[in-house]
């Protein structure tokens, strides 16, 4: 057990030397192209609603309409404005950036790229594969093999992990169950040893 | 004539004064509720631990209150949110003195002075010169905004659907055109939020727009997971990347007299400054950032010592904290007044106040004006039991910044699902969350503002609903929204906030 919680904390810090360098790629991409898709996919989803809403009844389409085609036009120069090279890039900003942009390098703390990258991907990985956890096992089981798996990984500290977990369930039994007196989803999937402990 | 003209505005009056007099003393009577009580306290203890933490404080702690909150009555729950807000702002200042981390952006002016002031071993004086000026600050600003009420009621009356229209116009226009950054992301930002709040069932026609033969969708985007997402997943994905801890140690020793002196004399630049973050705190969607810098910088120019600011100047701390706390009065004027938010802590209220049946803006002060008053309350109790109980525990609060971020991302995250799933009982709320979550996080990263987001799903529907009445009520003629005094003046209004940004030459990259 402790051997497969380590292997997968190698495979999550940096020490994987496989996706060390596949980080570094894109974290060299990060300028263009990752904005590019993001703005891509929801230029994509407003073409998707403005196509809809031809198919309704006049006054159901007239707000989308217009919001979507001036949507469009704005996805579309952003995207353009992207692909060009920066130095033939207009920046109109906010009206109070003067003010605030000469101060606020002094407020941040950061990492290097590569290993922000890694990070910041590892972390969505983490939320979308919780939640088909969360459907098949229930919610009190998942979070807290979340909990104790995500504090194991970056701490590698098996004691802290486990108090960690503890008082999370303790947390959530406390304000959601007791003073919500909330029914938490128990999933699909029954384990009747984990069921009669957290139930 | 004339006398029952007159005695027809007396009548008006003491309508209005009997009125105001009512809702006054109903929210005497929620804060002053022993319970209540202690719930303000929790709230205000909630938001100073959790103002201490970069990317914890403002609009993610208010986030995570929302679903504790659904439960309660709309004024108790508006209560704590208000009281919770309240707490950040010193919290946020606690870690700028000692660690030079500021908890939340508006505290980043308070650490020029204020860390170098831990430095010299006068760590006691600077945080109980934030303390005090904070506080105060605070009373200010809803002083400030209590004079404006009276105006504010009169106003609203005047206000019909063709002009609720216009109003959330500018207010999406403002916003975008404020926030830091660049103009086009946040109006891109603006326009994803009207789409998103097309979904659903549409009022006007009764049919669901954009449901996508689901039945999840007939009743649209819900709003707490949406925000949840936005805010609290977006920061914790953000977080996840960042450093381990804030700080290892800290060392707070003695000052707290020369910090209460420092407050007393220097007592003009704590009003003007409070002055200042109240005004600035009214333009929709400035925030506390802008507020906090723009009162540091007329410290510095007023002072007759003006290079010693930066060294450890305790003007600095009190310029700084005051006006940060003075802006949150002002920023009710915008949000409860007109339902445009001044930050983006305001924004999440304003989802919040929807939430909870409540219908910011001109109505507000018509129908629910005693929510405007338990908001005042809260945050004067709020402020002043942040600075007094947080500068007697202050040594055990810092040690709160030795927590690494490894443990507070797990815990924040599956509060935040939890919150996303009580409210409706509904699992697709989650994947919600964790959807806008990952839109909230990019959105960060590639400077698209939130506030313009949320602004947009609340105000979006609203525009819609009034712009189809005021043509209902026209009989279809499109010239209805041009012929009333307050539509010209906000359409004035739009039309300058966009002249003032193209005044401005445009910049080419280097």
């Amino acid at each position: 057990m402790r051997t497969m919680f380590n292997r997968l904390s190698d495979f999550v810090s940096h020490k994987a030397s496989v996706t060390e360098g596949v980080f570094d790629v894109l974290a060299e991409k990060d300028t263009k192209y990752w904005p590019i898709l993001f703005y891509g996919i929801l230029l994509a989803y407003v073409v998707r609603v403005v196509y809809e809403s031809l198919g309704f009844s006049d006054k159901a389409r007239l707000f989308p309409l217009i919001v979507g085609s001036l949507l469009l036009v704005m996805l579309t120069l952003k995207i353009s404005l992207l692909l060009l090279p920066e130095r033939y890039t207009p920046q109109i900003t906010g009206i109070f950036d003067p003010i605030t942009t000469e101060f606020e390098g002094a407020a941040t703390t950061d990492v290097d790229k590569s290993t922000r990258y890694r990070k910041e991907f590892a972390m969505i990985l983490w939320l979308v594969a919780l939640f088909p956890i969360i459907w098949i096992f229930g919610f009190l089981k998942s979070l807290t093999l979340f909990v104790f798996l995500f504090v194991y990984v970056y701490e590698r500290d098996f004691v802290r992990a486990l108090f960690v977990t503890a008082l999370s369930a303790v947390l959530v039994y406390a304000l959601f169950v007791e003073l919500l007196n909330a029914q938490l989803y128990r999933g699909i999937v029954r384990l009747p040893i984990v069921a009669g402990v957290l139930s | 004539m004339t006398t029952l003209i007159a005695g027809i505005d007396l009548i008006i009056l003491q309508q209005s004064s009997g009125q105001m007099a009512e809702a006054i003393a109903i929210a005497l009577d929620v804060v002053t509720d022993p319970t209540n009580l202690l719930f303000i306290f929790l709230a205000t203890m909630l938001g100073l631990t959790m103002g201490m933490l970069p990317g914890m404080g403002g609009p993610v702690a208010l986030a995570l209150l929302i679903p504790l909150t659904f439960p309660l009555d709309k004024n108790a729950a508006i209560m704590i949110l208000a009281a919770n807000l309240g707490g950040t702002a010193f919290g946020g200042s606690i870690t700028a003195i000692l660690f030079n981390t500021p908890g939340d952006a508006p505290n980043a002016a308070t650490l020029l002075d204020g860390y170098p002031m831990a430095r010299q071993g006068k760590a006691g004086q600077a945080l109980t010169a934030s303390a005090v000026s904070s506080a105060s600050g605070a009373v200010f600003g809803v002083l400030f905004f209590l004079i404006t009420i009276p105006f504010i009621k009169e106003f609203a009356l005047a206000f019909h659907s063709v002009d609720i229209f216009w109003l959330a116009v500018l207010g999406l226009v403002t916003v975008a055109v404020v926030a830091t950054g660049s103009l086009l992301n946040h109006l891109i930002a603006g326009g994803l939020g009207l789409i998103i709040a097309f979904h659903g069932l549409n009022p006007i026609t009764g049919t669901a727009r954009f449901a996508w033969d689901t039945t999840y969708l007939v009743s649209g985007f819900p709003l707490v997971p949406l925000i949840i997402g936005l805010f609290a997943i977006a920061e914790m994905i953000n977080l996840a990347s960042k450093k381990g801890t804030i700080s290892e140690k800290a060392e707070v020793v003695g000052g707290l007299k020369d910090g209460f002196n420092s407050v007393v004399k220097n007592r003009y630049l704590l009003a003007r400054s409070s002055l200042i973050g109240w005004v600035i705190g009214v333009i929709p969607g400035a925030g506390g950032t802008v507020a906090n810098f723009v009162s540091y910088l007329q410290a510095q120019q007023t002072s007759p010592n003006p290079e010693s600011f930066g060294k450890g100047n305790v003007q600095g701390v009190i310029a700084s904290e005051a006006s940060n706390d003075a802006k949150d009065g002002g920023t009710m004027v915008p949000t409860l007044g007109l339902g445009i938010p001044g930050s983006a802590s305001t924004a999440v209220l304003l989802g919040a106040l929807v939430i909870n049946g409540v219908t910011p803006g001109p109505l507000l002060f018509q129908e629910n004006l005693q929510i405007v008053f338990i908001i005042m309350f809260a945050l004067i109790i709020s402020n002043m039991m942040s600075s007094v109980v947080g500068l007697l525990s202050v040594k055990h609060l810092a040690k709160l910044t030795r927590i690494s971020v490894t443990t507070l991302v797990p815990i924040i995250t599956i509060i935040s699902l939890l919150g996303s799933f009580v409210i409706r009982s509904q699992l697709p709320d989650v994947v919600m969350a964790i959807g806008f979550g990952i839109l909230g996080f990019f959105m960060l990263k590639f400077n698209m503002s939130r506030i313009a987001i949320i602004l947009a799903i609340v105000l979006g529907p609203l525009a819609e609903e009034n712009f189809h009445r005021a043509l209902q009520i026209s009989g279809g003629s499109y010239g209805v929204f041009f012929q009333r005094t307050v539509s010209l003046v906000l359409i004035a209004l739009i039309l300058m906030v966009i002249a003032i940004q193209f005044r401005n030459p445009l910049e080419t990259a280097d």
